[in-house]
């Protein structure tokens, strides 16, 4: 049996480990509100520029290269994965799920050129393919900017025809303690409604444009309101993957608290029944020595 | 009066604000929009957008994005906007120093582009928070 000693240190040990998987629980926790608060306040914005796109490019002769399919020979993988790790399956799933779809994609003799956000995606991947163009630090404090950048990168690849597609893999934010992951078309961008965006947008959104005057002209607009689209959808997933990272510390910490406690809790039997069986000894030891001097 | 929101991908800044009219700088010039104007939908300029309000104004410097008027209701979705009181007037003008200072060697027509479109909306932004 472990001494007295071993077992003292191995519950504290436990308990420290507890303390940290705790504050980290305390921590993912404020971090997963704020993200949650930094989707919503996404929304309006784009869902504005959605019903701009989608009114004005369902009308007919209005033509944009980001709307035409292609027939796919190369196409782009964005893989959106998290900075850091302990967090669960959150980074496992997405890159199961990436290669699955990579994988289904080059049977078919699709070239697929691989990117990576997220430090963990780089990791994984760097083994076993070539990496396209890689980020890093974008995710802590998700801005706007910075994923337009990006974006303007990527656009700019499907312009001059480097690539007939841009997929996204992510993970969607179902909420605090449930993920989904997602393998979407970025491009060419599909008119279909989304889910969810059908019901905040009123069904007359075509008729709402009907009559208004466009300045300088549908075309122009279409122009800037197709890359804007692109961005904002980016810039959604960017924050819905964050706050899935979050969600999937927070309920990773919480488990590894909650066994730590449940460690604590037999390694403490374990001592108590120790020392117990220490002081039966020594009485033993007491008592059969007052019997031998008799 | 006329309704005004603003929204930029982050945030909100104004949400259903009453106001008598809106000076908005659109890629055609600028427009002042009053009560009754007809349904319009626009792109912006990088310049200043004014509110008027009973008790005075609000400016806000805007750039990339749209003006939608509808119904006596001004949207305007800028991908970038921040009021006249929250701008950092230093770090404006440190903007404008190093837009400069790169305008002045040789570039190529889209850094050239890009960086006289910083030393502009720097300098707006000095502007409005004087």
């Amino acid at each position: 049996m472990a001494s007295l000693k071993d077992i003292r240190k191995r519950i504290q040990s436990v308990k420290s480990t507890r303390q940290i998987t705790r504050a980290m629980k305390m921590v993912a926790a404020a971090k997963l509100r704020r993200s949650q608060e930094a989707i919503l306040s996404a929304r309006p914005f784009a869902y504005r520029i959605y019903a701009i796109m989608a009114s004005l490019a369902s009308r007919e002769g209005v033509k944009h290269p980001l709307l035409e399919k292609r027939e796919e020979k190369k196409i782009r993988t964005i893989i959106l994965a998290g900075d850091r790790g302990l967090c669960g399956s959150f980074n496992a799933n997405i890159f199961k799920e990436a290669h699955r779809f990579i994988s289904s994609k080059e049977t078919e003799g699709i070239e697929v050129a691989v990117d990576c956000i997220g430090k963990k995606a780089f990791d994984f991947f760097k083994k076993r393919r070539t990496i396209g163009s890689y980020h890093e630090g974008l995710l802590s404090d998700a801005k706007y900017v910075s994923v337009a950048s990006i974006a303007d990168e990527i656009l700019e690849t499907y312009v001059k025809a480097e690539f007939d597609a841009i997929y996204l893999v992510y993970n969607e934010f179902k909420s605090a303690i449930q993920q989904k992951v997602i393998v979407e078309r970025l491009i060419p961008i599909s008119l279909e409604v989304p889910e969810g965006v059908a019901s905040i947008l009123r069904i007359n959104e075509e008729e709402r444009f009907k009559n208004y005057l466009f300045e300088p002209s549908k075309e122009e607009i279409l122009e800037m309101v197709v890359p804007r689209h692109f961005k904002t959808q980016l810039f959604r997933s960017v924050l819905e993957s964050v706050a899935s990272e979050h969600g999937a510390r927070m309920t990773a910490m919480e488990n590894a608290t909650k066994n730590a406690s449940e460690m604590i809790d037999s390694l403490t039997l374990q001592y108590n029944k120790a020392r117990q069986a220490s002081i039966t000894k020594e009485l033993m030891e007491i008592v059969s020595g007052v019997e031998a001097m008799k | 009066m006329i309704n005004v929101d603003i929204v930029t991908p982050s945030r909100k800044l104004v949400e259903n604000t009453k106001a008598q009219d809106v000076c908005i700088p659109t890629r055609k010039g600028e427009i002042m929009v009053l009560q009754g104007h007809t349904e319009l939908l626009t792109i912006l300029d990088t310049g200043a957008l004014v509110l008027h309000q009973d008790g005075g104004q609000r400016k806000f410097a805007v750039s990339y994005g749209f003006a939608e008027i509808r119904n006596d209701k001004v949207l305007i979705l800028a991908e970038t906007c921040e009021e006249s009181t929250e701008i950092d007037v230093e770090r404006a003008k440190a903007a404008q120093k190093r837009a400069e200072d790169a305008l002045t060697g040789s570039l190529t027509e889209d850094r050239f582009k890009k960086y006289q479109l910083k030393l502009q909306r720097a300098i707006i932004r000095q502007h409005i928070s004087q």
